[in-house]
């Protein structure tokens, strides 16, 4: 108390030498004409009285400071001059001030000195801004009062801006001070959006949270926690379902973790519901790693059981191998999210990006229930998000040229996702102006990125939108059109070994279609041998199989049925010695996306399911491998990276399979096995 | 260890007060009047957080900032921004130098820590 004391004889005494000084600037002003640095003096006086009045709940003196203030702000900048009469209404002001302070001193605080000069002043004060007398409302900047009473659960979900860190601003801290308005029952960091060490920038934030709150705080409460970092971030607070009524508010804080709790608690739910348990992601994979293990020690099971023909065991090791493949599918189903966790971010992203370009847009989601797994899509997000930005930004066009077009003011944009046939289908399309192939090709010469005489059909030319350093934004825009972005786009696509394709109609709109596999744990696999070295390529990319008897003449294309084929020599590509025992070569014809080759082996060995192991260090940046694989007899096999070997065939753009021809849909596959 | 604040404000009492509030909440508590008397305490010693004034005499409080931030033992310090009115360019202007948190006066000091904690964590 003694210290508050001081403290409060610091602002009597503080207060009156500001009043003295702007007793000072507002004499010289009279005398000599208003001068910014003495209308300065007096703004501080004024400024810094109501700040310290404040800390100590003085209203009488903060509530008068902050309308004198408010004019002295128009005489700084000009609007209000400091005339004669206004500088007598300061000199009034500031005797009225220093009797309050008198009164402060003399411990009376809160006792109005003399009302009727307070009421004038006033008056004189507002009718310089213009303002009818009643409106003086200070702002006390007071701690938040609690209204809401009752326990809500609210889901929060927390992504940052980026240099949060550069600002000096912790996002633990904040999550500590959420800790105060409630229980924080569970908090999950998503660390998929860090980027490789050598790409990632260690000023940046890159961790998402998740946050289940326990809180009886409103949601303006919770989310006043986020005010100084909510320009920028994405923050979420939403309140979430009730979990399994509990006997009252105040005992939740005080119950015991859920028994043998190994996540954190997840909310409970009626029965009859649907009902989740959050599992830590890690959990996940090591479960599914495990799993994965489990197939190749029974494949090898199987093996073992062959060779030695033990056929009563025989059957035991079908019955287990079938089991396994059972804990396979259901382990991976636990990963599976539906897709609609992206999708519902876009509604927010198209609003804030088409009002920014001043665009009407209508956005139509559908297939949100569609599963995939977690891990793809947090990585699909990203290159989803490029393809809708530059879906608004260059293919839907500006109201009036739409209205010129003949077409509704209102762009259609529609995000879709499908299943089809083991992957699934992601399709961003629009109704704008649609790719224009001319444009994309000349653009495409002027960057060097293909010859002047080069032919390509439509797709080709497409497709070269995705090469690196392509962009055919004639005015750069702040959104997209920096030259970066769709060769990334394909390149996250390919990591997800997911394949993208468009089709567009000039004038008419444009569809981007994204096919994906469900999963990238565990894959069916086709297995080819070259000399003694074992490949294996994800079967969804087998066409076929053909026997070829002979060298081909040519060094890299074949005459398939007519149509020429471009091919890779596995052998030439990874540097294995060349097959010298006169046996026959066999071809996989291949196909990811739109693009169709074949890869020359020495042996096919047949199907398999891989789990799928990252490849160490050394091999990690080897163009054309994928990842790595054990087979039943111990062996490691390298999963081909389809798409990157495609960019070998060194005339694959002449021969593009012609789908459009074949009804769009690839040829059924067919596999031989001799 | 207790986690020190440096307090920029050419008002005493107001620095006091602070002070005051800031030490019962345990905190350790440096005072500087001015953006120039800020910058001479900025020596190298750790501070976990700063709240400064912006309208000052001698230096004010964003060109104190901007300074402080070059430092590279500043770089990643937090910085509370006290300010009566809410003043967009000013505010503006703060946000490029890595200011972000803004207190209005005239607060209490409830209000002031409960901006502190939101940025450091105890």
């Amino acid at each position: 108390m003694i210290d508050l004391d001081r403290a409060r004889a610091a602002l009597i005494e503080e207060s009156r030498e500001l009043l003295a000084a702007m007793d000072a600037a507002l004499l010289r002003m009279e005398q000599e004409g208003p001068d910014p640095e003495d209308i300065n003096a007096v703004f501080r006086a004024a400024h810094t009285i109501k700040g310290s009045a404040g800390l100590f709940g003085l209203e009488l003196i903060v509530d008068f400071t902050h309308v004198m203030e408010s004019v002295l702000v128009q005489v700084r900048q000009g609007t209000l001059h400091a005339d004669a009469a206004l500088l007598s209404l300061m000199f009034d002001c500031g005797s009225y001030i220093s009797r309050l302070i008198d009164e402060l001193e003399q411990g009376h605080e809160h006792s109005e000195p003399d009302p009727a000069q307070r009421a004038h002043l006033l008056t004189a004060l507002n009718t310089c801004l213009g303002k009818p007398a009643a409106s003086a409302s200070p702002a006390t900047g007071n701690a938040p009062v609690s209204s809401a009473n009752a326990l809500h659960h609210w889901r929060i979900s927390l992504s940052f801006y980026p240099e949060v860190l550069r600002d000096g601003m912790d996002p633990l801290s904040f999550i500590h001070y959420l800790a105060r308005l409630g229980e924080i029952v569970a908090i999950h960091t998503d660390s998929d959006s860090l980027p490789a060490l050598a790409d990632m920038d260690p000023e940046c934030c890159y961790l998402r949270f998740s946050i289940l709150l326990d809180s009886i705080a409103s949601q303006q409460e919770i989310s006043a926690t986020f005010d100084f970092v909510a320009e920028g971030s994405d923050i979420r607070i939403e309140r979430i379902e009730a979990p399994a009524p509990q006997p009252g508010p105040s005992e939740t804080t005080a119950q015991p973790a859920a028994p043998g709790a190994s996540a954190p608690r997840a909310p409970r739910r009626a029965a009859g519901e649907q009902t989740f348990v959050k599992v830590e992601a890690r959990k996940l994979d090591e479960l599914i790693n495990t799993v994965g293990e489990l197939v190749i020690a029974a494949a090898s099971g199987q093996l073992f059981v062959r060779q030695q023909q033990f056929s009563a065991v025989g059957e035991v090791m079908g019955e287990i191998e079938k089991l396994v493949e059972q804990i396979r599918n259901k382990s991976l189903n636990l990963r599976m999210t539906p897709i609609g966790e992206i999708f519902q971010r876009f509604p927010r992203i198209v609003r804030d990006v088409s009002k920014d370009l001043g665009k009407k847009i209508e956005l139509s989601i559908s297939g949100a229930e569609a599963e995939l797994d977690k891990s793809m899509i947090e990585k699909l997000a990203d290159p989803l998000l490029h393809i809708v930005r530059n879906a608004i930004d260059h293919g839907i066009e500006p109201i009036e040229q739409r209205l010129e077009a003949g077409k509704p003011a209102e762009g259609r944009l529609s995000l879709n996702a499908f299943q089809d046939s083991g992957g699934i289908v992601i399709e961003v399309r629009d109704d704008g102006r649609g790719l224009n192939p001319a444009r994309i090709r000349a653009k495409a010469i002027e960057n060097g990125l293909i010859a002047p005489d080069a032919q390509l059909d439509e797709q080709a030319t497409f497709g070269l939108i995705f090469k690196p350093g392509f962009s055919t934004a004639e005015q750069v825009t702040d959104l997209s059109g920096r030259g970066v972005g769709m060769d990334v786009v394909r390149r996250n696509i390919d990591e997800l070994h997911g394949a993208i394709e468009i089709e567009s109609v000039l004038g008419q709109g444009s569809t981007f279609r994204i096919r994906l596999p469900l999963t990238l744990a565990i894959i069916d696999c086709f297995r080819v041998m070259v000399g003694e070295r074992n490949f294996v390529i994800p079967l969804e990319l087998v066409l076929e199989c053909i026997e070829i008897e002979d060298e081909p003449d040519a060094q890299d294309i074949i005459n398939l049925r007519g149509e020429p084929l471009p091919f890779v020599k596995l052998s030439d590509v990874f540097g294995i010695p060349a097959h010298s025992s006169g046996e026959y070569r066999s071809m996989l014809i291949v196909q990811s996306g739109r693009r169709r080759a074949g890869i020359l082996v020495d042996r096919l060995v047949g199907e398999l399911q891989a789990v799928i192991k990252p490849l160490g260090y050394l091999l990690s940046g080897i163009h054309g491998l994928g990842g790595a694989t054990i087979l039943g007899d111990g062996k490691v096999a390298l999963i081909l990276d389809v798409p990157a070997l495609f960019d070998r065939t060194s005339q694959v753009e002449a021969s593009r399979v012609r789908l459009a021809e074949q009804g769009g849909e690839r040829a059924p596959r067919t596999i031989q096995l001799s | 260890m207790a986690k020190t604040i440096l307090i920029v404000d050419d008002s005493s009492s107001l620095r006091i007060t602070l002070a005051i509030a800031l030490k019962g909440a345990g905190y350790e508590v440096v005072e500087a009047c001015d953006g120039k008397d800020a910058l001479t305490k900025l020596d190298g010693r750790k501070y976990n957080l700063i709240v400064s004034d912006v309208n000052m005499p001698n230096m004010d409080g964003l060109t104190f900032v901007k300074a402080a931030k070059q430092l590279p033992a500043y770089k990643f310090t937090p910085i509370i921004m006290l300010t009566t009115e809410s003043d967009p360019a000013k505010m503006a202007d703060g946000k490029a130098a890595g200011v972000r948190a803004w207190v209005v006066k005239p607060f209490q000091p409830p209000a002031l820590l409960d901006a502190v904690s939101k940025l450091i964590a105890p």
